[in-house]
């Protein structure tokens, strides 16, 4: 997902980031020795201001909303502790696989077989029914800035903007994409029609008690996707009565894509009714409090060690905190559980308070008896940020971030970086070692490729970029870029600002890392980095205005497909304008590494792809930085899978 | 019994001697003189006018102090990497260090730069961003006070001297700006500018200065009220000068005196206000050099002050010292002016 | 003394009048996209959906016309017959900083606000005059001298670098004073809400405990606060209370041979206090601005953190709607001294 919304979740992109443990066992009796919490059934979490945009599942695609989710609802599938590619049966009773008979030989058909007795908050048993509408809505609901994209590329195949209008406006050209009127005014007869696929795609059994989904064409990740948020499951009778879609074809329509208002007027976005761990007591304007479900259903542990029956933790508090002083006081003070950091910035003041010390494997040391906080290092994430060109520059109405839009010294051209030797002198201008040694604390390693580090198709002997000078100048002395009186760019220099959030540090250090290494190559080559406010940064990077923008991105679903279409085609693809002849070159690959479910044919596909993206250099790749929690030594059980939102408090507790 | 002429003092004694009127006097004529005098002989005012000095002695010079990496805008604060971690005073300058200005090998013996007052999170220097920030802060300083002052006089001035439906007219126009916690207003107005103008000194500059000028007006009209019927300018109105004439010539001259005083105070707690609209994400560009930045960077430090007290300490003197100053100046102005103590020039 | 107070209360809605003209004028610097947000909760996407939605509410109308709408709403496009926006109805539009209505924010932040500020300004008018008084009487200097040194350091000295200092003695080291407004465990406790001011419901609840513990998160951001303002208006009472004592009329008093006492509590006093009572107005400005950094360091949920906040997301509706309100009761405030002063003077008082 990209991180969407409030300034303070565009902060923590890549850098407070979700963490991985390996191995991580009980911790030992006297990591906590001495330290005990006042309140041991309450937790309290300090996080950075912002919180849920909404807590209906179907739309939810910020990590704020996920963390609420994930505690509140349950999914078919969930992860296996805390390896993000293995999975466990949640609300289905076996993970579907080809051996079981979950999933056809042709892989078009995806059965789970759902569990019973499963109750709600409010009592009501869920059905099969309610499963199958959960789905069916997610779909008939999306719009741009909901997740279902996840869900209509493997149902319908691969469109426009993977939204389920575009069966309707296939070309885009009735701009029907988050546009509810103009949906509305589409004939009923066609709408009916789209309303009733969806359903047969989507198909309840209620006397086999099973849910069937067939797919466009065969999708190796697909179940994977239903153990994250947007996978929680819903009753269909609750969506109705307050204020939802209640699964009329005739009407679905009036529910399209709603707006921030509509999504929190409605009670689904406000409310919640899941099958989770936690219920929703409160959700105030700067905390939202969660509180047990003394009846939770599970009863055998979703794997080996994990807790059953109701949680040990019977209040969660999350606070929203502008100010990291505040929170770092509220830990020292022995007030919060667990705090975010404001950036990687912040960790060397949180250090002042840290005794103890976990690894990556789980392995933990007390470096100081007397001090309060543990924290866990050194960890793996699953997002990244990069540094992305833009190919086709937006002028309309004036575009100050290219000066004078001319080879002159003084700005640059909107098609700039369409020369591939400046993009590639770019590349190697960024310096990885400064980057991972100062922005990300050491705790970092050079991304290879677009996928994550280690992820299939990821090739560490590939090849890639590194800092070097002399190419870089060498390159810049390779464009094709003249002057109007026909000097080169190299005599000419040119100016161009990269514009990133206010408030991002990490993102100003990318931008002067930049900026300093390039105008040390050649002084008349001004690269400056300026702050945009976040509904202007928004603006421009949506109108396609900015030259050269950092952004980060936060993996879906554990699969190198959620990189390469996001990377050549969705989310970032479309914003850098990439000319159509580039596009064909990435788009079968990107669609059969998709298709194909082969890991073997698959590498070798994405090694093109990979091969290709190096020369191409459609973007500058930086770091996969690690991230790092803080937390009290008296919390228990903790580990992080880095798919989960945040914290997943059934299985914390505190001695 | 001594006789009724011997207890008296001859008038003659009594008298105030013909005094020698310097040529100094006759340039500033006798009020100014009186001020100039009077803030060159309290011993605080000088304290204050010598830091005042100082500090535009450091803006002018700041080039020659530390002077601005090459090729770099100098009004950004030069970075020594980018680690969070906060680096001691007389750490070695690493990463493409200023050049050497003329006095450093000589005063320390060492031809390398070292971060004189350490850096801040984000490894900014502090240095250069206390001497640069003088510059901006004298300038800043400069054209919001002379800015608020010039619209506050004007505003103040015709509201008084006319009167009348005229002064109802600005004066509830006052009211209505003053009707605003300052920070409030000072805060949603350049939120609403920076997305015309852009971050940078700009939208603050104009805030500051759309809801800083009623003090003044307000003073001043006060002041001139007491001065308009004075017989001196019903003189000049029966003689037929013109109203402006009259307003700007002979009044405003006159009454002025307070409002300087209040407006030589403010420029210090201006940089304040910079200051708090930096920390609300509202200020300069992150890096640029003004006093506010700098402490702005210590804003998630401050909690382990024993350890990286160096990033707030510096800026916090110095930004105490340019208070201080102003504040020496504007008391000593204010006792001077004080009208119980007029005409005591021998003082 | 009636004459004054019905003109006082005569210019009232022009200056209200005024403050909403410059309120809009500020939204009408911010350009008909950004205004969108007084009637839609997204960011449009696209320019032709902005395209539709600057026509669908008239952002680019003449100024007056929006600004009429502003003020008392317009007709709901998507709702026939009912009226959407409109200060006056409470519709100020949506925080998307908040993810809701600026109205039921305004609500839910007010009354914190106004319970931090009655108790930073209360005890300063009411210890503050006294301790004033007495410095005066007794030709104290270094209570002169201290508070000047506290209001140039005050001044000098950022508020928010001595909020967090006092945090982090007080509350991170010492742990005697919380931030936050209340502890968790009120949050829990079961009494009824009258007034949303949570010393005063605790009181009307007979809850002590839930009263001293509001109190106890109230004091670092009170001392953040008011320091300064302390400082000022002891010198302000001091300086008036030695000019009034130098007056002829309080000099014949004590030659007629009035009590001390009473020369000092009916004679001086009252008249010492008519500029104490014009700066108060002043000082309550000063507190209301105070709190948008005082509450953002010590996370108290008032409309001074919601506006820091939604100012750092330039979420200028949400933060525009906060000025009118902050404005408004300033407004009252000097409505209040303006009267008390009326009172006080005898130049007004007798005509």
């Amino acid at each position: 997902m990209m991180r969407k919304r409030t300034l303070a979740t565009m902060i923590t992109t890549a850098t407070v980031g979700l963490l991985v443990l390996s191995a991580c066992g009980p911790q030992s009796a006297n990591f906590a020795a001495g330290f005990k919490s006042k309140d041991p059934t309450t937790f309290v979490i300090q996080e950075i201001a912002g919180g849920p945009a909404t807590l209906d599942p179907a739309l939810a695609y910020d990590s704020a909303s996920g963390e609420i989710l994930q505690n509140v609802y349950d999914t078919l599938v969930f992860f296996d502790r805390e390896k993000k590619s293995d999975l466990v049966p949640m609300l289905a009773t076996e993970v579907p696989t080809v051996k079981n008979g979950g999933i056809s030989a042709d892989g078009l058909t995806v059965t789970f077989k759902i569990r019973d007795g499963v109750k709600f908050h409010s009592g009501e048993e869920m059905t099969v029914e309610d499963v199958a509408f959960t789905f069916q809505r997610g779909l008939l609901s999306a719009g741009s800035n909901s997740p279902q994209w996840l869900f209509v590329e493997p149902l319908f195949g691969s469109t426009i903007y993977n939204d389920i209008v575009d069966q309707l406006d296939p070309d885009g050209e009735k701009g029907l994409i988050d546009n509810r009127d103009g949906l509305k005014a589409e004939d009923s007869g066609a709408l009916v029609g789209l309303c009733e696929t969806v359903k047969s795609k989507i198909v309840a059994d209620s006397a086999a008690n099973t849910v069937t989904f067939h797919l466009a064409q065969p999708w190796g990740p697909f179940v994977t996707t239903f153990a994250n948020m947007w996978g929680s499951v819903l009753p269909k009778a609750w969506v109705a009565a307050n204020g939802g879609w209640d699964g009329d074809c005739a009407t679905w329509q009036n529910y399209y894509a709603p707006t921030a208002d509509e999504l929190n007027e409605s009670g689904i976005g406000k409310k919640v009714n899941g099958t989770g761990p936690y219920k929703l007591k409160e959700w105030g304007d700067n905390e939202l409090i969660l509180e047990a479900n003394e009846n939770y259903w599970i009863t055998k542990p979703l794997w080996s060690g994990a807790p059953t029956g109701a949680p040990k933790l019977k209040t969660v508090i999350i606070k929203y905190v502008e100010e990291f002083s505040t929170r770092f006081a509220a830990m020292q003070a022995g007030d919060a559980d667990m705090i975010q950091a404001g950036s990687a910035q912040d960790w060397p003041v949180m250090d002042e308070a840290v005794g103890a010390t976990c690894d990556q494997d789980g392995v933990c040391t007390i470096d100081d008896a007397a001090k309060p906080l543990v924290r866990y290092v050194n960890q793996d994430v699953s997002n990244r940020t990069d540094a992305f060109f833009n190919f086709k520059i937006n002028t309309e109405g004036g575009n100050d971030f290219i000066g004078s839009g001319k080879i002159d010294g003084n700005g640059v051209p909107p098609d700039f970086f369409s020369d591939v030797h400046v993009r590639r002198a770019f590349a190697y201008c960024f310096d990885w070692d400064i980057y991972i040694r100062d922005v990300a604390q050491g705790e970092g390693q050079q991304a290879n490729n677009v996928m994550l580090l280690g992820e299939l198709g990821d090739d560490a002997k590939g090849m890639h970029y590194s800092y070097d000078e002399a190419k870089c100048a060498e390159e810049f002395k390779a464009s094709t870029w003249k002057s109007e009186d026909g000097k080169s760019l190299w005599d000419t220099g040119f100016r161009l600002i990269v514009g990133y959030n206010a408030g991002n540090t990490m993102r100003q250090a990318v931008a002067q890392i930049f900026r300093d290494n390039i105008s040390a190559v050649n002084p008349l080559f001004k690269v400056e980095s300026q702050s945009l406010e976040w509904p202007n940064y928004l603006e421009a990077y949506q109108g396609k205005k900015l030259p050269f923008f950092i952004i980060g991105w936060i993996e879906d679903i554990p699969d190198p497909h959620n990189w390469t279409f996001t990377y050549t085609a969705g989310a970032f693809g479309g914003k850098q304008g990439m000319p159509q002849e580039l596009k064909d070159q990435f788009r079968p690959l990107v669609e059969s590494g998709a298709k194909e479910i082969d890991p073997a044919k698959r590498t070798e596909i994405y090694k093109e792809f990979n091969k290709l993206y190096y020369e191409n250099v459609p973007a500058v790749l930086l770091a996969q930085t690690g991230g790092r929690r803080y937390m009290q030594r008296w919390v228990n059980g903790y580990y992080t899978n880095s798919l989960y939102s945040y914290n997943y408090y059934y299985v914390l507790s505190k001695s | 019994m001594k006789s009724a002429s011997e207890s008296m003092t001859p008038l003659s004694e009594e008298a105030i001697p013909l005094r020698e009127i310097g040529k100094l006097e006759r340039f500033l004529g006798p009020e100014f003189y009186r001020i100039f005098r009077g803030v060159f002989t309290n011993p605080l005012s000088v304290i204050g006018i010598s830091l005042i000095l100082f500090f535009i002695l450091v803006a002018v010079f700041a080039p020659f102090i530390i002077p601005p990496v090459k090729n770099a805008d100098p009004f950004m604060i030069p970075r020594d990497g980018y680690a969070a971690a906060p680096l001691p005073p007389g750490t070695k300058w690493l990463r493409r260090p200023p050049e050497l200005p003329f006095w450093y090998t000589p005063l320390t013996g060492s031809d390398e730069w070292v971060h004189i007052f350490g850096t801040s999170s984000g490894a900014w220097d502090i240095f250069y961003g206390l001497v640069w920030g003088t510059r901006t802060a004298i300038i800043v300083g400069v054209i919001i006070e002379g800015v608020t002052l010039l619209i506050g006089i004007i505003i103040g001035a015709v509201s008084a001297f006319y009167g009348g439906w005229i002064d109802e007219v600005l004066m509830r126009i006052t009211e209505i700006f003053m009707a605003f916690p300052f920070i409030f207003a000072a805060l949603t107005l350049s939120a609403v500018l920076t997305p015309r103008l852009g971050k940078g000194i700009w939208p603050p500059t104009i805030a500051i200065i759309a809801f800083g000028w009623m003090s003044y007006a307000r003073l001043i009209r006060g002041d001139i009220l007491s001065i308009r019927e004075r017989d001196y300018i019903m003189a000049a109105r029966v003689v037929g000068v013109s109203d402006l004439r009259i307003l700007f010539k002979h009044i405003v001259p006159n009454a002025i005196y307070p409002t300087l005083v209040l407006a030589s105070m403010d420029i210090g707690t201006l940089v304040i206000s910079f200051a708090a609209l930096s920390f609300l994400g509202i200020g300069t560009e992150v890096g640029y050099a003004d006093w506010g930045q700098v402490i702005s960077f210590a804003r998630n430090y401050i909690g382990v002050f024993s350890k990286y007290w160096y990033i707030i300490v510096y800026p916090g003197i110095v930004l105490v010292l340019f208070v201080l100053g102003w504040n020496l100046v504007g008391d000593a102005l204010r006792d001077i002016m004080d009208p119980k103590m007029r005409g005591n020039v021998r003082r | 003394m009636i004459n004054y107070i019905i003109r006082r209360l005569m210019i009232m809605p022009i200056t209200l009048f005024g403050m909403t003209i410059l309120i809009f004028l500020m939204l009408w610097i911010l350009g008909p996209s950004a205004r969108s947000a007084l009637y839609v909760s997204d960011i449009p996407k696209n320019e032709a959906v902005m395209k539709g939605i600057i026509t669908k509410y008239g952002l680019d109308d003449p100024i007056y016309v929006q600004y009429w709408s502003w003020l008392v709403g317009r007709p709901d496009p998507d709702k026939p017959g009912e009226t959407i926006g409109g200060i006056l109805r409470g519709d100020f539009g949506y925080s998307r900083t908040f993810s809701r209505p600026v109205m039921e924010l305004i609500q839910l932040r007010f009354p914190a606000t106004l319970e931090l500020t009655l108790y930073a300004f209360l005890p300063i008018i009411l210890v503050g005059v006294w301790l004033g008084v007495q410095a005066a009487v007794r030709h104290n200097q270094w209570i002169d001298q201290i508070a000047r040194l506290f209001s140039i350091v005050g001044y000098s000295f950022p508020v928010f670098v001595l909020g967090i200092l006092l945090m982090m003695i007080f509350y991170a080291q010492l742990r005697w004073f919380p931030v936050e407004r209340i502890s968790d465990w009120v949050k829990m406790a079961d009494y009824t809400k009258y007034t949303s001011l949570v010393t005063v419901d605790a009181i009307l609840n007979g809850r002590l405990d839930i009263w001293w513990d509001a109190i106890r998160h109230m004091v670092l951001p009170i001392i953040t606060l008011s320091y300064t303002s302390w400082a000022a208006f002891l010198r302000i009472t001091r300086s008036s209370m030695l000019e009034t004592l130098r007056q002829e009329y309080v000099t014949t008093a004590r030659a007629k041979g009035v009590a001390e006492n009473d020369v000092i509590n009916k004679h001086a006093r009252p008249n010492a206090l008519i500029p104490v009572v014009t700066y108060s107005g002043i000082t309550v400005a000063y507190l209301l601005g105070g709190v948008v950094i005082t509450e953002t360091i010590f996370n108290f949920p008032g409309m001074g953190s919601a506006a820091a906040n939604a100012a750092g997301g330039f979420d200028v509706v949400t933060v525009l709607a906060f000025t009118l309100v902050t404005g408004l009761i300033l407004i009252l405030a000097n409505l209040i001294v303006d009267i008390l002063y009326a009172m006080l003077d005898p130049r007004i008082r007798l005509g």
